[in-house]
């Protein structure tokens, strides 16, 4: 029983570990440029959609929303009738966003709701960046006693013949049952709920997909960041069991949105690869996260939503 | 006077000294431990649903409960009892016959490969028919299904191979087979999955014969991978839920349980080691007046099973010297994450029941 309690104990410092990781992690790297507010936000323009009147974009999330910042800001989108304007939620300098908890929803502060007005005053498309990392949480760093799973979509991958083989139900409770997942999902709908009680006809509110997994354990190794220690100490989850958890949390939130009744805007075909793994192309220099080529990609599909002969080009 | 062998016999040897002048609770059957149990063993729990009772008070009491399947630590600790962890030492669910336990030892070790071994419900999920209801829905896949079963039976050989003390309830004798290979299954085909035909499964009402057999069968085979591996029979006091016999079920539920007793008490006697506890008559003995039994006369109440416990507890546990027996008895595992959840797990999954829907 002792030998179990460690076990259990290791595993909960580790998941605590992993969440602060990730609470961290919504804050900007330093490299990246923060958009203070949305009047600040990228407005850029390219080349000309088939209709003569401007697309508005205006997006919210948390840190898989600065790979569409950052192609909106790469781009010269001047000319081109588009519009972005892109809020990171845990930027400091925002106002408060929620009123103290309110169980069982949440509800913005007077504050932030002006924001949100003033943001997407005139959109033609909201788009959101949330709930993206709760996948990351259980699988980029092996679990003290490894797990892996059979993925009900494609059940001929191998399973890792070193890991406990746990039922593909559980590890989808395993990950709702996250705080992180669940607090995701709380905000998920916080900004559903705004903009569908706007009942502005013809506006598209969608969640970008959560942008695949860098399946090479040397680049995690190469930008460990906040991980760094963990792992150090237990390695990198191999590849395809990071892959599957992707794919779950993927339906998962891709579920939650058919629930809320809105879109949910997959991946780009181009950035996957063979395995459905992000492409080489678009890997940033961090681990969990897409870099600018995806997020140029991403704008495209938000962009084809109003406009679908739409295309960018690649960034240079 | 004339002398014969009665007055020489000990208080309990009479009915009007240990049960008819006796408070109830303090009525005990056991009269001596046959073994012992310390609390380092690894003590493995199988069986039918009474089983589980004892399962859950092993571990509130601190005993080294061998779980060798347990959830792994992502699991939420409120799927545990949908799931089958904890409630037996390895996910098999009931084992209700003598010739479920002796076919599980043979199919974990690749002696006895069913010809039927999976089911599907209808909707894709594939069912195992030896525990039909191990979680809810199934498996997904077949994958699934194969990769969850590989090491299910891993996770059996662990059990059998490393356990200190076995603790098996007999539950029924009646049960469902294949025609085609004699497979035994937990559940009549059709109840939780499978369909029933008269064609591929017949009944079998297991004989004394039949239980000691398989037992000992099992038992000697337990025993060439686990020779200090040491036994403690007990019958379940739950009555069975139906009978397949064209007749009452309390009449087909005697003759089960008599089988039973009769069988564990040859078995006990044919092989040492093996020890017989009498929890079925603590539990259904008339001098409780029937109160260990709820309003369906079938499920067990909270009391009786506190008198079984009490009673294994003092004949069979070694207690440390400095750790008197009432802390033991009165000892939670609120410290243990997993030995609280254990302790939780008051909605017992009888699955036999399943066959009143």
């Amino acid at each position: 029983m002792a030998g179990e309690r460690g076990i259990l104990s290791v595993a909960m410092q580790r998941v605590a570990k992993l969440r602060e990781i990730f609470a961290s992690k919504t804050k900007p790297p330093p490299e990246i440029p923060v958009p203070l507010a949305p009047s600040l936000a990228s407005v850029s323009k390219v080349n000309p959609p088939s209709s003569s009147s401007e697309i508005r974009l205006a997006g919210f999330g948390y840190s898989h929303i600065f790979s569409i910042l950052t192609a909106s800001k790469l781009l010269d989108l001047e000319g081109l009738g588009v519009s972005v304007s892109a809020t990171l939620l845990s930027q400091t300098g925002l106002p408060p966003i929620f009123l103290p908890d309110v169980a069982p929803e949440l509800k913005f502060t007077p504050e932030f709701c002006d924001l949100l007005e003033a943001a997407a005053e005139g959109a033609d498309v909201v788009f959101l960046c949330i709930a993206g990392n709760a996948h990351q949480t259980l699988s980029l760093v092996n679990h003290p006693m490894p797990f892996d799973f059979v993925l009900k979509e494609r059940p001929g991958l191998p399973l890792n013949q070193q890991s406990e083989i746990v039922p593909s139900r559980l590890v989808a409770e395993a990950l709702i049952n996250q705080g992180g997942y669940v607090g995701s999902i709380r905000i998920l709908k916080a900004f559903v709920k705004y903009f569908v009680d706007q009942e502005i006809p013809n506006r598209p509110i969608v969640q970008c997909a959560l942008p695949p997994i860098i399946p090479s354990a040397a680049h995690i190794h190469q930008y460990p960041a906040h991980f760094r220690e963990l792992i150090e100490q237990y390695g990198v989850t191999p590849e395809l069991i990071r892959y599957k958890l992707w794919k779950l949390h993927s339906q998962l939130v891709e579920a939650e949105c058919i629930n809320l009744g809105i879109q949910y805007v997959a991946v780009p075909s181009s950035m996957l690869d063979e395995h459905e793994f992000l492409v080489k192309d678009a890997w940033p220099q961090d681990s969990v996260h897409a870099n600018e080529r995806y997020g140029i990609r991403v704008l495209e599909q938000l962009i084809r939503l109003k406009a679908p002969s739409f295309s960018l080009p690649d960034a240079s | 006077m004339t002398q014969h062998p009665y007055q020489s016999q000990p208080a309990y040897a009479f009915w009007s000294r240990s049960i008819a002048g006796v408070d109830p609770e303090k009525v005990d059957p056991v009269v001596r431990g046959q073994l012992q149990i310390s609390m380092s063993d690894r003590v493995a729990t199988a069986g039918s649903c009474f089983a589980q009772h004892i399962a859950k008070r092993l571990v509130a009491n601190g005993f080294n409960f061998f779980d060798a399947e347990k959830a792994h630590p992502i699991v939420p600790a409120e799927q545990y009892s949908s799931y089958n962890y904890g409630v037996f030492s390895a996910r098999f669910g009931n084992i209700y016959t003598s010739r479920q336990l002796l076919q599980l030892f043979l199919r974990a070790y690749g002696e006895f490969q069913p010809k039927e071994d999976r089911w599907t419900d209808g909707q894709g999920n594939l069912i195992d028919p030896f525990r039909p209801r191990i979680q809810p829905n199934g498996f997904q896949t077949e994958s699934e299904y194969i990769a969850d079963r590989m090491q299910h039976f891993s996770k059996v050989r662990q059990l059998f191979s490393e356990l200190d003390v076995f603790i098996f309830t007999l539950g029924l004798t009646e049960c469902w087979v294949s025609t085609e290979d004699g497979a035994a299954y937990p559940l009549c085909p059709g109840v939780s999955g499978g369909s029933f035909d008269s064609s591929r499964y017949r009944f079998v009402n297991l004989g004394v014969d039949d239980v000691t057999n398989d037992m000992l069968t099992f038992i000697d085979r337990l025993r060439t991978i686990n020779p200090k591996a040491r036994i403690i029979l007990t019958v379940s006091p739950v009555p069975m839920v139906a009978t397949a016999e064209d007749r009452h079920v309390l009449v087909s539920n005697t003759y089960s349980k008599s089988v039973l007793r009769v069988a564990a008490e040859i078995i006990a006697k044919g092989r040492p080691g093996v020890a017989y506890f009498p929890s079925y008559e603590i539990i259904s003995g008339s001098f409780s007046q029937f109160s260990y039994y709820d309003r369906d006369s079938r499920s067990v109440t909270d009391a009786g099973v506190n008198h079984v416990m009490k009673l294994f507890l003092k004949y069979y546990a070694v207690m440390p010297a400095d750790l008197p027996q009432e802390s033991i008895e009165g000892r939670t595992a609120a410290n243990d994450p997993h030995t609280t959840e254990m302790a939780r797990l008051v909605d017992l999954n009888c699955d036999e029941v399943a066959l009143d829907s």
